[in-house]
């Protein structure tokens, strides 16, 4: 490495060092911590934190539950993103930027304006079963908002830019004369589909579904505005400790539980495809 | 249209945008053919190619295949097989699924009769014993022999092919072109070959046609076309060739004439080029002449009438022959010489010496006849 390039390295390091690598530190000490009677924290190395997570069933379930729903967000989430990167890499031609903008824009607005966006939508009497009264097709109001429907809805609202990027940056750079000779060889349009495009595209695929598994298993605001209270995620969990508990040490070893779990799916990931591939195809 | 006409394009005009890509072109290729379209890059040639395998759709003209009119017929539906610049072998199969893809999609026969097809053309193409490569893994002509396994499998009507040799080193590239033509001979399949390289279009095919920004400027066998160019254009780009803008001065019974060098305003004789294109006297034309029909002579030789003072400002050896630059007295014209065996030593860089042509090998070519730009070194 030249000496250029390790200054230039200096920055995001100091940055990572700050605002990553300290507060992990000091909630891993934490975690090794206990709580005193009189609700203060006592420094020390103890486990008897991570003991309690396996000792009670809820947080089982509560990580568990988060498996669940981060899959069925990873699932519906590449059902919508696929169409729409396919449609922008290969289809689109004059539209394509406007396309993007209006795919990104969303993305830079804050999480909790789209969630009460389907809190207004979901509602009793909100937009869609107004609607759907309004039709005939309901006599009385559906029950969509505050439960696992509505958060995995809103969770691949939020999610869908990190599902259609990577798969957007296969497809885009897959070679167009592959398809072109699955044509000349005979291939119908959806067979050439089938045995080549989606093949191709599939580290695309991979990449974007650890994404959105990684960000919706940790999602926090999302189940917090739009899920029920008694079926929160693991990242809700881990807020009750902290801010209604009070009991620091005990959160804090939640949250490294949280952590080790995204670290061994990143891990199996890299092991099955590589995690270079998240940055693009090779 | 004659019987034995299996590819047939009438007419055929293509734009991109504003770029006029083919411009009404029409030519017939017949069973068992193998034809080249030749012509520099951007000159239509490729989009010609993919017009008939139909990735591109003319905007008039029509395209048609042993007889039928192909245009309603999307790109799979047709009786084709193409080997694609840089090959287009699919990376996630292997070298054996790639050659068997075509027969899969078009249901030829049944799995087990498919694989062994394909092991066979694999034969064919000495790749015995790769079936279960990646194409990556394989070198270029490797892969490129992949390629054409894959097409020939299919016993097209027509085999296409854009610039197969494109990506290969020379040695190689002169190899495959032995091997292709002998392919083609015996499998008597008709072929449609493009490229850039004149070499390449001489040494393999049965009829050139040599394209021009988009439009056909000639059609003949390859002896034809390098004797008789119908265009400055065309002999220009086939062979090495001198071209020299002159004026007419008087015309001559037998096609020949009488022309006034511009630049030196030296008189030569020289002959019409069957063009078409007329010229009278006055007329502004171009005079070519191969480089191997230049004569060179020592300065003091007792040359006649005809002959021009030049100085050797450059030479290179090409093994049978060298090639001489020669700069033309009076003028910064530089001829250029080709002269069987090595350099003779009255003719080292910087030496005067004195060249001529025979009238026979002057061809003139009319006003309409742009003459191409740029000659070495």
């Amino acid at each position: 490495m030249t000496r250029n390039s390790s200054v230039a390295l200096v920055p995001p390091l100091a940055w990572l060092g700050v605002f990553f690598l300290v507060p992990m530190i000091a909630v891993f000490v934490y975690s090794l911590a206990t709580r005193t009677p009189g609700g203060d924290v006592a420094l020390g190395v103890s486990f008897q934190n991570y003991a309690r997570i396996g000792q009670s069933a809820l947080y089982l379930w509560g990580a568990l539950r988060s498996l669940w729903i981060a899959l069925e967000v990873t699932v519906a989430t590449l059902v919508v993103a696929y169409p729409v990167a396919y449609y922008l890499a290969l289809v689109a031609a004059r539209w394509r930027i406007v396309l993007f903008v209006l795919l990104i824009v969303p993305w830079w607005c804050s999480i909790l304006v789209k969630s009460f966006a389907w809190v207004a939508i979901l509602s009793e009497r909100g937009v869609l079963n107004r609607a759907l009264l309004a039709v005939g097709l309901i006599d009385h109001p559906l029950k969509l908002l505050y439960n696992e429907f509505a958060v995995v809805i809103g969770l691949v609202h939020v999610l869908i830019p990190f599902m259609v990027l990577p798969i957007y940056a296969t497809l885009e750079k897959l070679d167009r004369r592959l398809i072109e000779a699955a044509g000349n060889l005979g291939s119908s349009p959806l067979r050439a589909f089938w045995e080549v495009i989606l093949p191709l595209s599939l580290p695309g695929v991979a990449a974007g579904s650890l994404l959105t598994f990684i960000l919706s298993f940790g999602s926090y605001i999302t189940p917090a505005l739009l899920g029920s209270d008694r079926a929160q995620m693991i990242a809700n969990l881990i807020q009750s400790q902290f801010m209604e508990s009070f009991d620091w040490p005990f959160g804090a070893a939640l949250s490294m539980v949280l952590l080790a779990l995204v670290l061994a799916l990143l891990a199996a990931f890299n092991r099955l495809i590589g995690l270079d591939r998240l940055w693009g195809p090779r | 249209m004659t019987s034995d006409t299996i590819v047939e394009l009438v007419e055929v005009t293509k734009r991109f945008g504003t770029t006029l890509a083919v411009d009404n072109a029409s030519f017939a290729v017949s069973r068992g053919e193998f034809c080249t379209l030749l012509g520099p890059s951007g000159c239509g040639k490729t989009t010609l190619l993919r017009t008939i395998a139909g990735f591109e759709f003319p905007d008039s003209g029509d395209v048609r295949i042993a007889g039928k009119s192909c245009l309603d017929q999307p790109p799979h539906r047709r009786n084709l097989a193409m080997v694609f610049q840089g090959y287009a072998l699919f990376p996630h199969r292997t070298v054996l699924q790639n050659v068997m893809f075509g027969l899969r999609m078009r249901k030829m026969g049944s799995p087990s009769d498919i694989a062994s097809w394909a092991r066979s053309a694999l034969g064919m193409v000495g790749l015995e014993g790769f079936e279960d490569r990646h194409p990556q893994q394989l070198s270029g002509g490797q892969q490129q022999r992949v390629a054409l396994a894959r097409a020939l499998v299919l016993k097209p009507e027509v085999l296409l092919l854009d610039e197969p040799l494109g990506a290969l080193d020379l040695k190689l590239r002169k190899t495959m072109r032995y091997e292709l033509k002998r392919l083609q001979r015996t499998t008597g399949i008709t072929t449609i070959y493009v490229t850039h390289d004149q070499e390449e279009a001489m040494s393999m095919s049965d009829k050139v046609i040599l394209l021009n920004s988009g439009r056909i400027e000639q059609v003949g066998r390859p002896e034809e076309i390098y004797q008789a160019p119908r265009s400055a254009f065309v002999g220009d780009f086939i062979g090495e060739s001198n071209l020299v803008p002159a004026t007419i001065v008087e015309l001559m019974p037998a096609g020949r004439v009488r022309v006034r060098l511009d630049g030196t305003g030296r008189m030569a004789a020289a002959r019409l080029a069957e063009s078409g294109n007329r010229p009278s006297v006055g007329d502004a034309v171009t005079v070519l002449i191969r480089a191997e029909c230049v004569r060179l002579a020592p300065a003091d030789s007792n040359s006649t009438d005809g002959w021009f003072a030049g100085e050797v400002i450059e030479r290179s050896f090409l093994g049978a022959t060298s090639r001489l630059y020669v700069k033309a007295g009076g003028s910064d014209r530089i001829v250029i010489a080709d002269l069987i065996g090595p350099t003779p030593p009255w003719a080292q860089v910087s030496a005067k010496v004195r060249f001529s042509w025979e009238a026979d090998d002057g061809l003139v070519y009319g006003p309409g006849d742009a003459p191409a730009a740029g000659a070495p070194p």
